[in-house]
């Protein structure tokens, strides 16, 4: 595995772990009942991508610790400090989406989050306080490695009669993801990475593959 | 014992699986951990359970970051 580049290893690992996580996506948006179990999946997704820009923070504060001790801080700083700017006000979007469905904002912030997406989140705090942040880079590799397909999510707002509008959360991210998981490819492939952090992003992978599937599974339940 | 032996023997990589070469060795190069932790979330490893399970569009699972 040695002659293969830092991100190549790292979503070949995804690849092979992910055929739940596919199976449920397929499961959810073929699903015959989906106009009516859209929008809390939307609410699944904002109680996840409410992490987002604070999990990046408290990698990048790790970092700016690490800075004269580790080698892969400095490079991890620059991917978070351009990063977070990217991402932030992501989960407005999908807040926007549910009032387009007639869900009020302040209803959904009060409604408590389920415990898989808590457990998600919680696992890369505990990664990045208690181990090393470069375990955040599995998880967005998975979070980022499948682009929404544009195209699809039109036709599927289309098939189930909503608004476009209320789909804007994923058409977005299908235009600007594949510039995003580009972008952390080429950190990874700069990182001085050793075979222990390549092992750390892998169990982190791994582990936000099987909590995602959660996450998902219980919006279709 | 191999990573594939450890991981056909905790059952998640099924008898009729077709691991290509390169997979193989994707899955041997796993460290213990790595390994430990597929066991410990019962992952469904290798291309063919997304074959047998999954024939409809390789879409996104939609939650983004």
């Amino acid at each position: 595995m040695n002659n293969v580049s830092h991100s190549r290893r790292l979503r070949d690992k995804i690849r092979l772990a992910r055929g739940e996580l596919d199976a449920v996506a397929n499961e959810l948006w073929s699903h015959p009942r989906l106009r009516e179990i859209y929008p809390e999946f939307l609410f699944r997704n904002h109680s996840v991508i409410r992490s987002s820009v604070p999990l990046m923070k408290a990698a990048a504060e790790r970092c700016e610790k690490m800075l004269s001790t580790d080698p892969i801080a400095p490079g991890m700083l620059e991917y978070f400090r351009k990063h977070i700017p990217e991402e932030t006000g992501h989960d407005e979007w999908v807040l926007d989406d549910l009032e387009t469905l007639g869900y009020r904002r302040e209803d959904v912030l009060k409604r408590i989050p389920p415990p898989s997406a808590a457990a998600l989140a919680g696992a890369q705090y505990y990664w990045i306080r208690h181990v090393h942040p470069v375990a955040l880079l599995g998880f967005i590799a998975v979070l980022e490695g499948t682009p929404p397909d544009v195209e699809f999510f039109e036709q599927t707002a289309d098939r189930i009669g909503v608004p476009r509008r209320a789909f804007s959360n994923l058409l977005l991210h299908g235009k600007l993801d594949p510039q995003h998981r580009d972008d952390l490819d080429r950190t990874l492939d700069a990182l001085p990475l050793t075979d222990d952090h390549h092992a750390l992003m892998g169990v982190s992978a791994f582990q936000t593959i099987h909590l995602l599937t959660r996450v998902a599974s219980e919006a279709v339940q | 014992m191999s990573n594939i032996a450890t991981l056909s023997a905790a059952g998640l990589i099924g008898p009729t699986a077709k691991l290509s070469p390169a997979d193989q060795q994707i899955i041997e190069s796993l460290t213990p951990a790595e390994v430990q932790a597929l066991v410990s979330i019962r992952a469904k490893l290798t291309p063919q359970f997304l074959t047998n399970n999954f024939s409809g569009i390789q879409s996104s699972l939609g939650i983004v970051f």
